[in-house]
């Protein structure tokens, strides 16, 4: 169609034509809509169906797992009288409740240190620092294992010892806790910090009393997610720590910790602990759904 | 201006408590507002007034050298405060600050704080610890805000709850709690409706006798009606602001000497 022709049309003629062009393709249009409709429900059932058959499984096979008993007992090998008595996840809970806990205690202050550093420093060093910790977001958490075996256990006759976990573990910590709490900080509005600074404040009391409180419900959410993180871990810490069949708060001993615990039980020659590792699964989902939960409800209360 | 121009000021009767003496204000060396004098005298309101990117505001900011907040910012002339020039380490930076306040465009109440915690913030962060002390200092600078009938017994409650205006006072009597000399005021009522700025606007003529003001407006009406010396700022072809004339208001507003100034003051740029 030349321009020419289109120019001669009149206003009506044009308008003529432009309600024509929409009302023959109407039914080719909504056959579309129909289709792309009908992918995305498509899509959504493909991921709800693995979804829900985990969720069922996991459910479905522990939930009798989830007695007081089994919580608390010690486990034990199952033996000829009793092939179900395996004892309970006691000294796991404890293990993980020790090794994770201690992860955190020294996780936390850390990556909050380097998040200020990274927020008011800006020079190679803290670039390179940066750099490097959001490389190890990347890396598979196995490696930070290998590191710790290599460096402590190996050398040292193969004794094993809880605390190494919770080396391996500040690994995985620090790096995604550090970068969450800096996206905290610099999420403050910075006439925050004029004002603060305009008062005849230094800067580092800036940061304190008025950054890193309004930044407070971010990072708190951000450390809550890391710890349920971490309580799931299981490559980096299997071999360093060994295994504890007793509950122990000590860390220069062996621990055992709910995922390690379900490796060695799916790993091991009893049908009864294979099984019993669903409910192990489902005490961890608990416990990572609770921590998100606590999470998500401390960000509503300090939202209002 | 050169040095004997700014005190032959015919109407300073008072010594001026800061004098802005051939400033030049870079980014990354280029200027964003160069070769401006004036001299900001005592007890009275001096407002900036120009269109936007004359560097009103970054001339405000290089008063209480915030601009130094800005990575690459540096400063060539002097600007004095009593006498003694603010760039060199004679005054230390926070002590500075705390001479000169600063109000903002926006107001700014610290989120997580109350209204008493945030009036007394700047009394805190200096280091006063005094229950009485600081009740005491906060009442009181609440009433020279103006706002202490609203507050007074709602003082636990969060800032937040307040309305723009009343917050805008709030930060007003959270710069004045440190007891400045100055105050510079960038845009204080831009946020604001027309009734909170009129209350605004009274504030600082009772306010002037306690602080000296320096004020920026982009809204020359509002300049006419609270100021009483006036500079004129204009972005130049070099793209960096100058200041066209500085004068008394009346002067500015009635009598201006430069073209500019007469045609800005008749509305025929913005």
């Amino acid at each position: 169609m030349s321009t020419s022709n289109v120019t001669q049309l009149s206003p009506t003629e044009r308008r003529e034509r432009v309600r024509l062009q929409a009302t023959s393709t109407v039914s080719r249009r909504n056959l579309f809509s129909k289709l792309y409709l009908a992918s995305l429900a498509i899509a959504l059932t493909i991921a709800f169906i693995p979804l829900f058959s985990i969720l069922q499984n996991v459910i479905g096979n522990g939930w009798h797992y989830l007695t007081w008993g089994f919580l608390t007992q010690s486990q034990h090998l199952p033996d000829l009288m009793s092939r179900n008595a395996i004892g309970g996840i006691g000294n796991a809970l404890t293990g993980t409740a020790v090794v994770d806990g201690v992860a955190l205690l020294f996780s936390v202050p850390l990556a909050l240190l380097l998040a200020v550093a990274f927020f008011d420093l800006r020079n190679k060093w803290t670039l390179l620092v940066r750099a490097a910790m959001e490389t190890f977001i990347g890396l598979p958490s196995i490696l930070f294992g290998v590191f710790i075996y290599v460096l402590f256990v190996a050398n040292n006759h193969g004794i094993t010892e809880g605390i190494y976990g919770s080396y391996a573990l500040c690994f995985i910590i620090v790096p995604v806790s550090t970068i969450n709490c800096l996206a905290a900080l610099e999420s403050v509005p910075k006439t925050l910090i004029e004002a603060g600074l305009s008062l005849g404040s230094r800067p580092s009391r800036v940061m304190w009393r008025v950054v890193l409180p309004v930044a407070r419900p971010r990072i708190l959410t951000g450390l809550f997610l890391a710890f349920a993180r971490s309580v799931g871990e299981t490559a980096p810490i299997l071999f360093v720590i060994g295994v504890s069949l007793l509950p122990t708060y000590s860390l220069t001993t062996s621990q055992s910790t709910l995922p390690t615990l379900m490796y060695n039980y799916l790993t091991g020659s009893y049908p009864s602990q294979r099984t019993a590792c669903w409910g192990i699964a489902l005490i961890l989902m608990i416990t990572v759904l609770v921590l998100n939960l606590i999470s998500r409800i401390f960000v509503a209360r300090s939202n209002k | 201006m050169s040095q004997v121009e700014i005190n032959q000021v015919p109407f300073s009767t008072s010594a001026p408590v800061m004098s802005i003496e051939d400033v030049t204000v870079l980014f990354s060396g280029k200027p964003a507002v160069k070769n401006v004098s004036f001299a900001v005298e005592e007890k009275k309101v001096t407002s900036m007034i120009g269109p936007s990117g004359s560097g009103k505001t970054t001339l405000l900011r290089s008063m209480n050298r915030l601009h130094e907040m800005t990575v690459g910012a540096t400063l060539t002339g002097s600007i004095k405060l009593d006498g003694t020039d603010i760039y060199t380490s004679a005054i230390p930076l926070t002590v500075l600050r705390s001479r000169i306040g600063m109000v903002f465009q926006k107001p700014n109440p610290f989120p997580t704080m109350s209204i008493f915690d945030n009036v007394a913030s700047g009394l805190r962060f200096i280091g006063f610890k005094d229950r009485a002390f600081l009740e005491e200092a906060v009442e009181r600078a609440l009433v020279s805000a103006a706002l202490w009938d609203s507050v007074k017994d709602r003082m636990k409650n969060a800032a937040g709850t307040l309305s723009g205006g009343e917050q805008q006072r709030l930060c007003i009597a959270r710069a004045l709690a440190v007891e400045p000399e100055v105050l510079l005021m960038d845009e204080p009522t831009a946020s604001l409706d027309p009734i909170a700025t009129q209350q605004i606007e009274e504030l600082t003529q009772t306010l002037k006798s306690v602080v000296t003001i320096v004020i920026v407006t982009h809204n020359m009406q509002q300049a006419s009606r609270v100021s009483d010396n006036c500079a004129f700022l204009l972005m130049g072809e070099d793209r960096a602001g100058e200041l066209i004339e500085f004068d008394t208001t009346h002067k500015i507003f009635n009598n201006p000497k430069d073209p500019r100034t007469v045609d800005y003051i008749a509305g025929r740029f913005g």
